[in-house]
């Protein structure tokens, strides 16, 4: 797998999967980019032809979406020792004189 | 980092750097560290390890570039190389069968877990943290970095140093994982689908 074969869609590859039935597999990988804000203009295009107008898909969408900014509330959680930084700069100044 | 991207610092500029541009992350490290290790000691061990060593290396680092990123990046060198040895943790992931997914028919049947909106919805909070530290250190790191610290997929690459499409591939593996987790949960919790 190449970066580049993956990376971003070929231009002419959307615009000629938008003319026919969308295929399954291009959907899930639209999904997800457009998901983490990663989508070009031509695969939010493709989205919303596609994904939106598409039950299970814009489904899976949503629950996704939920559950990302679920991980993004409430994963959270660790309080950083109050001691932490005090002893991280009392070993990096010790170590500058 | 070669040579001639060095920057050269005095000892002032050092601290100054490293007080307003690797500090202000360090919760977010300490989180990372935290839901690497699960345990307070080792999170604090590795964090302190890698600020020394973003501070021994501050040459390296290109002012105006993405200190957060710079900084997760040894983190996870730091805990590959010290703490998973230690740990004695053998690498779990076969990176053949995640690597391969999308180019399998498998795709599509992983993808119809029953898991609604509003049964996500309706979880607190600690059914989804404990799903996420369920899932193997690997699957578990990309959420991390994506969901959790709104890293993008270039950004993800560096830190784990493998290509986007890899990235992409994890991450898509790592969901489906998630919602697999988050489903058998809803099911045993009693939740209508």
């Amino acid at each position: 797998m190449t970066v580049s074969s993956t990376n971003s869609l070929e231009k002419g590859q959307v615009e000629r999967s938008a003319e026919e039935t969308p295929d399954h597999n291009e959907c899930l990988k639209i999904l997800s980019l457009v998901l983490d804000q990663e989508a070009s203009d031509e695969e939010h295009a493709y989205f919303k032809k596609h994904v939106e107008n598409c039950m299970p898909y814009y489904e899976i969408y949503n629950v996704d979406k939920a559950i990302k900014d679920m991980i993004k509330t409430k994963c959270i959680s660790q309080d950083t020792p109050a001691d932490l930084i005090d002893s991280i700069k009392s070993k990096i100044y010790q170590q500058a004189d | 980092m070669s040579d001639t991207n060095r920057q050269s610092y005095s000892q002032r500029e050092k601290e100054k750097t490293f007080e307003k541009e690797f500090l202000p992350h360090i919760d977010s490290m300490y989180n990372f560290a935290y839901r690497l290790t699960f345990d307070e000691d080792d999170a604090k061990d590795l964090v302190q390890d890698t600020y020394l060593k973003a501070f021994r290396f501050i040459e390296s680092f290109e002012k105006g570039t993405n200190a957060k990123a710079w900084l997760f990046r040894i983190l996870k060198n730091s805990f590959i190389n010290d703490f998973r040895k230690k740990s004695k943790q053998p690498a779990k992931v076969d990176y053949q069968e995640v690597e391969t997914f999308y180019n399998s028919e498998d795709v599509d049947k992983s993808i119809t877990t029953d898991l609604r909106i509003e049964t996500v919805q309706d979880m607190i909070g600690d059914e989804i943290s404990n799903a996420l530290n369920s899932l193997d250190v690997d699957f578990r790191t990309v959420i991390i970095l994506c969901d959790l610290e709104g890293f993008k997929y270039d950004e993800m690459a560096k830190i784990l140093d493998i290509p986007i499409g890899t990235v992409r591939s994890r991450l898509h593996r790592a969901r489906n994982l998630l919602k697999e987790r988050l489903n058998d949960y809803a099911q045993k919790m009693g939740y209508k689908n």
